[in-house]
């Protein structure tokens, strides 16, 4: 079964950015979106563990009647038929749900508060509970519509990290673009890194896919990320190790996303890595 | 015994997503070590059985090569010793004849042959252009627990009722483990049977050799 | 550091490896001690609010208060919290059908606080709906929080509700009776203890804070045949008031959806309506507990008329609260219109035929309170518990049965679903355990999906197709685009049995000739549903699956029977 990206979809000029984004994903990695033009303010999601309500902004509600309209014209250039998700259940009149199977969703870096925040260096918490619970991991896009042609993954050598290395392997075999692997070597040698690809097995796809590895042993980590081309989807895990850890030593994910501008496919602690 | 998430749902004959939902829900008994889940084969049966599900203990690599490769005519007449040519008078005689050369423990003869007449009585296995297929009903007992077919022509043709009512000079015995290898054979030697030229290559008497290289080539024309 | 990370995942702490009874009675105190706080913060709330606004009650602007506690009530819950109005009831049991219990943390006091603007400003609505959302809310992030599973979640989220409803009342076997009966709609083993537990604590917490005061003390009824008969009759009574009650909900809230003007402001319009009715009835605002108290002590002076007057009074209050936008629930309200019903109900008689010798007023309002919770809940176990427990004893269980049953009966003519299943019941998302719309709602197409077919090409001939029908063990054969790989069309057995013997035939029709292109086709996301509904008006057996024109598989009843009768058997029996 091919896989689905959900995406909400708001009918203002940055909506838009974001949903090109999304069918450029699509055609990439020959997925399918499904659109959600949100009729409320909120919805419910309901993940394994977890229900996480979205509150949207008000401009995901702005002129009601040209959405379907904009969204359609977007996809049908994009060549892609348009699937519109029309929410079946209802935990109050006005507060559907949205079921939590699909591979991506994409979601701009913060839905549920004003657009004016929407800039490097900060995600929503709205977003990040989703990340935290969510089985596929999270297109967050650029501010503006931007085709990449490489993807970068960030390995530091957590379970998560292993994940989103499995992740850049798939989505390099469906898009046939380069992948890059980055790693900060910290106080670890690349033997070290060598010895955990080694042993889950990964080896193989490794050199099958992969350009370059690039290890840094020098250096700042923001420095570093200068590397990271321009043009590239970002891959990494997030909340890999518990909150305790993040604010004692800092998360990599808060740094990469404050300074890389990227389009970013982050995966959380509950992906489960298909092949 | 630990069992992975993927075996369960193997050994219950259920898809994998269906299990992980029954994690999710608390129906089905999980043991957890760290974040891994696992299952304890011995509580994991228990419960099958109060829930009247099919319980199939995972099966051995080993297990299913045996059954992966299946039998050829060309092996199971090799088993059987090759072409044997005797001569006979009547159906009970010719069968007599192929039970006593036939390639199996010696005790299980009289048992054999018994179940063969009994077949034949019922209905007579010629299946016309004079060959005949003389076979049990069912899978035997007390073996041969390899299929086994026993090839035999006869020095004069004899009456064996077939349906064609033609005299039989060619006899194949069946003997197999179970039915569906037996179905198997049996297409295969009723496809070279139905071309002309076997039958006329069979009237000619060939050498064991021969024999079985033309059974061969016929066989790589079925599978390709 | 490694102590503080692990105890950030409490799944993994080895208190948890233990039994999985023990572990759900001990987290069942825990909730049911939670959910009793939080009912009892909502009541010394409820009683300082009320207290406060007492001296202003003779102003003449007083009609304005409710106004003022409904809008804000209305405000905090749509702006503040983002959520939805309604009491909530529903909102756990629909969390508890589909989604194992799920409920979001701010639930857990939101309604408490917006609840208690409503009523404190001298709203008609009941704290217990909210209470048993908040309890309920507990229970279940409790649970999330020691990440436990579905099965357990639901158990921890009836505990919240008992221990609520035990608090609040001082009445734990009313509380365990409405958990099963209202929030898991299912009796097992499994699921009362902990509850019962839960329910304990809940009500322990009310007594050692409280003190140990039931609600209306100890009396002494005379029960006679003639009252046993008079029972029945008072039965219809209530049904018919809880008739009106539900229909008056239903029909204000229609009403306030067509007015156009923000949900505050029509929540202030609702509040007015009832601060207007108050300055003539005021026994007809707020929760009403102290009027039932004066009627069940027999100290309630108002005449027949005045109290038959109320009954209407009460149920108009009530809906103009809740239906225009108020929050509260409907169980005060409940027991309120009942005690009046009761009393109203025995000034009648004794009016009618005074030479009988009638047991006092009290021990009607109370069987009126039963009768319109047993008729608006259609849950009878809970009302004939609550009523024993708060009247503090047996002696009026006989007719207390009586009204209950028939009550709930003749309730269940009119209104075939309660109060709290209504909306549920109408969407056809109330899916209790065990049943089959809870058995089919869990299947997912993609569990029941036959991938074994072997897809054919349009062009392909006939000769070719028979080849490849002796290597198939199915009847069905879906049609691909080589290309493309989209989803033609179908062939069944039956489509080439006339053909198949006909050799003729084998080298003149291509496959696209023969297939069925107009065959019924499901997506995965539908509902097994509605897939069996197609099934059954067009009498198929089985069904291509086809997402975004591919082909993913048949679904049949066959596979469907097999599953179905694997879940459900794993669904129903219990150890």
């Amino acid at each position: 079964m091919e896989p689905q990206i959900f995406h909400i979809f708001r009918n203002t000029p940055l909506g838009r950015e974001t949903l090109l984004q999304s069918v450029y994903f699509s055609q990439k990695i020959k997925a399918s979106p499904l659109v959600y033009i949100p009729k409320f303010t909120k919805f419910l999601m309901y993940f394994d563990n977890d229900v996480v309500q979205i509150d949207l902004d008000e401009s995901y509600l702005s002129s009601p009647a040209t959405a379907e309209e904009h969204a359609v014209e977007l996809l049908k250039q994009g060549e892609i038929e348009p699937v519109f998700f029309d929410p079946k259940n209802f935990t109050a009149s006005t507060l559907p749900d949205v079921p939590t199977d699909f591979d991506f969703m994409c979601c701009p870096r913060s839905i549920s508060d004003l657009s004016s925040k929407i800039g490097l260096g900060y995600i929503g918490p709205r977003v990040r509970r989703i990340v935290r619970s969510a089985h596929f991991p999270v297109l967050i896009t650029s501010s503006v519509f931007k085709p990449w042609h490489s993807i970068g993954v960030f390995f530091g050598g957590s379970s998560n990290a292993v994940n989103a290395l499995k992740l850049g392997f798939r989505m390099s075999r469906e898009s046939g673009f380069p992948l890059d692997v980055f790693t900060q070597a910290e106080r670890r040698k690349k033997e070290a890194y060598e010895e955990i690809i080694k042993k889950e097995g990964l080896e193989d796809d490794m050199k099958k896919y992969v350009r370059k590895w690039y290890i840094f042993d020098t250096g700042k980590f923001d420095e570093n990320l200068y590397n990271v081309p321009h043009n590239a989807l970002v891959i990494m895990g997030a909340f890999g190790h518990g909150l305790v850890k993040d604010i004692f030593f800092g998360s990599k994910m808060e740094k990469i996303q404050s300074v890389v501008p990227n389009n970013m496919l982050i995966v959380g602690p509950k992906y489960r890595a298909l092949s | 015994m630990k069992l992975s998430v993927s075996e369960t749902a193997e050994c219950l004959n259920i898809p994998l997503s269906k299990i992980e939902r029954w994690i999710r829900q608390g129906r089905i008994p999980i043991k957890k070590s760290g974040r891994t889940i696992y299952f304890d084969r011995t509580i994991l049966e228990e419960w099958a059985k109060s829930r009247n599900l099919q319980f199939s203990p995972p099966t051995k690599e080993s297990d299913r090569r045996v059954s992966a490769a299946p039998e050829t005519l060309h092996s199971t007449i090799l088993r059987g010793g090759g072409l044997h040519i005797f001569a006979a008078g009547d159906v009970n005689g010719a069968i007599r004849g192929a039970v006593d050369i036939m390639q199996v423990a010696d005790h299980t003869k009289p048992d054999i042959y018994e179940k063969l007449i009994e077949r034949e009585e019922m209905s007579s296995t010629g299946i016309g252009k004079g060959v005949a297929i003389p076979h049990p009903r069912g899978p035997l007992e007390e073996g041969p627990f390899q299929a086994v077919i026993t090839a035999c022509l006869l020095d004069t043709p004899i009456d064996f009722s077939a349906v064609d009512d033609k005299p039989v000079f060619a006899m194949f015995v069946l003997l197999c483990p179970d039915i569906k290898i037996h179905l198997h054979l049996l297409s295969r030697l009723s496809f070279c049977i139905r071309d002309g030229k076997f039958i006329q290559f069979l009237k000619n008497r060939p050498q064991t050799e021969t024999f079985l290289s033309e059974i061969k080539s016929f066989e790589s024309r079925l599978d390709s | 550091m490694s102590k503080l990370i692990r105890w950030r995942y409490p799944a993994r702490w080895t208190f948890f490896r233990m039994d999985d009874r023990l572990l759900l009675m001990i987290i069942g105190a825990i909730v049911g001690v939670c959910s009793g706080l939080a009912a009892l913060a909502l009541y010394w709330s409820l009683e300082t609010l009320l207290e406060f606004f007492h001296h202003y009650r003779h102003y003449w602007w007083a009609f304005v208060l409710p106004a003022v506690g409904a809008a804000l009530s209305s405000l905090f819950l749509n702006k503040i919290m983002n959520e939805g109005a309604g009491h909530g009831v529903p909102e756990v049991i629909y969390s508890v059908s589909r989604y194992g219990g799920l409920l979001r943390a701010r639930s857990s006091f939101s309604r408490l606080i917006s609840s208690c603007l409503t009523i404190g400003f001298g709203g008609s609505a009941g704290p217990e709906a909210p209470v048993v959302m908040s309890g309920s809310a507990i229970g279940s992030n409790i649970a999330r929080f020691f990440s436990l599973n579905d099965r357990q979640r639901i158990t921890l989220v009836g505990c919240g509700a008992a221990g609520a409803i035990s608090s609040i009342f001082n009445a734990p076997i009313a509380g365990l009776v409405f958990t099963v009966e209202v929030i898991l709609g299912e009796w097992t083993a499994l699921n009362i203890v902990p509850v019962a537990i839960a329910s304990v604590a809940g009500c322990e917490v009310s007594q050692l804070i409280r003190g140990n005061h039931v609600a209306f003390a100890h009396q002494q009824f005379d029960i006679g045949i003639m009252d046993i008969f008079a029972c029945i009759a008072l039965a219809g009574f209530t049904a018919a008031a809880s008739i009106l009650l539900t229909r008056a909900l239903r029909s204000m809230h229609t009403v306030s959806s067509k007015v156009k003007i923000p949900l505050w402001a029509r929540a202030a319009v609702g509040g007015c309506a009832v601060g207007a009715i108050g300055i003539f009835l005021p026994d007809s605002m707020g929760e009403g507990y102290h009027a039932i108290q004066s009627m069940v002590e027999n100290g309630y002076t108002p005449g027949l008329k005045i109290a038959a007057f109320y009954v209407l009074a009460k149920i108009l209050t009530t809906s103009l609260t809740l239906g225009w936008g108020g929050s509260g629930g409907v169980f005060a309200p409940c027991l309120v219109i009942g005690s009046f019903t009761g009393l109203a109900f025995h000034r009648a008689i004794s009016f009618i035929w005074p030479g009988v010798a009638w047991v006092n007023e009290g021990c009607f309002a109370l069987l009126g309170m039963a009768g319109l919770i047993s008729g608006i809940l259609q849950a009878p176990l809970t009302g004939i518990f609550l009523i024993v427990e708060i009247s503090g004893g047996y002696a009026v269980i006989l007719p207390l049965i009586l009204v209950s049953a028939v009550s709930t009966t003749l309730c269940h003519y009119v209104e075939p679903a309660s109060f709290y299943l209504k909306d549920l019941v109408e969407k056809g998302q109330l899916l209790r355990p065990g049943t089959d719309a809870r058995v089919l709602s869990d299947l997912k197409i993609n569990e029941l999906l036959e991938t074994d077919c072997i897809a054919v090409r349009p062009d392909m001939l006939l000769r070719d197709f028979i080849e490849i029908l002796t290597r198939s063990s199915r009847n069905y054969f879906p049609v691909e685009d080589e290309k493309t790989g989209r989803f033609l069309g179908m062939i069944h057995l039956n489509d080439i049995r006339p053909y198949l013997f006909n050799q003729g035939m084998h080298d003149a029709v291509f496959l696209e000739q023969i297939m069925d292109t107009r065959i019924k086709r499901v997506h995965p996301n539908y509902n097994l549903n509605d897939v069996l509904q197609i099934m059954d008006t067009d009498g198929l057996f089985s069904m291509p699956v086809v997402s975004n024109k591919r082909f993913l598989g048949m679904i049949s009843k066959a596979t469907l029977l097999d599953q179905y009768r694997r879940e459900l058997m794993v669904q129903t029996s219990h150890q």
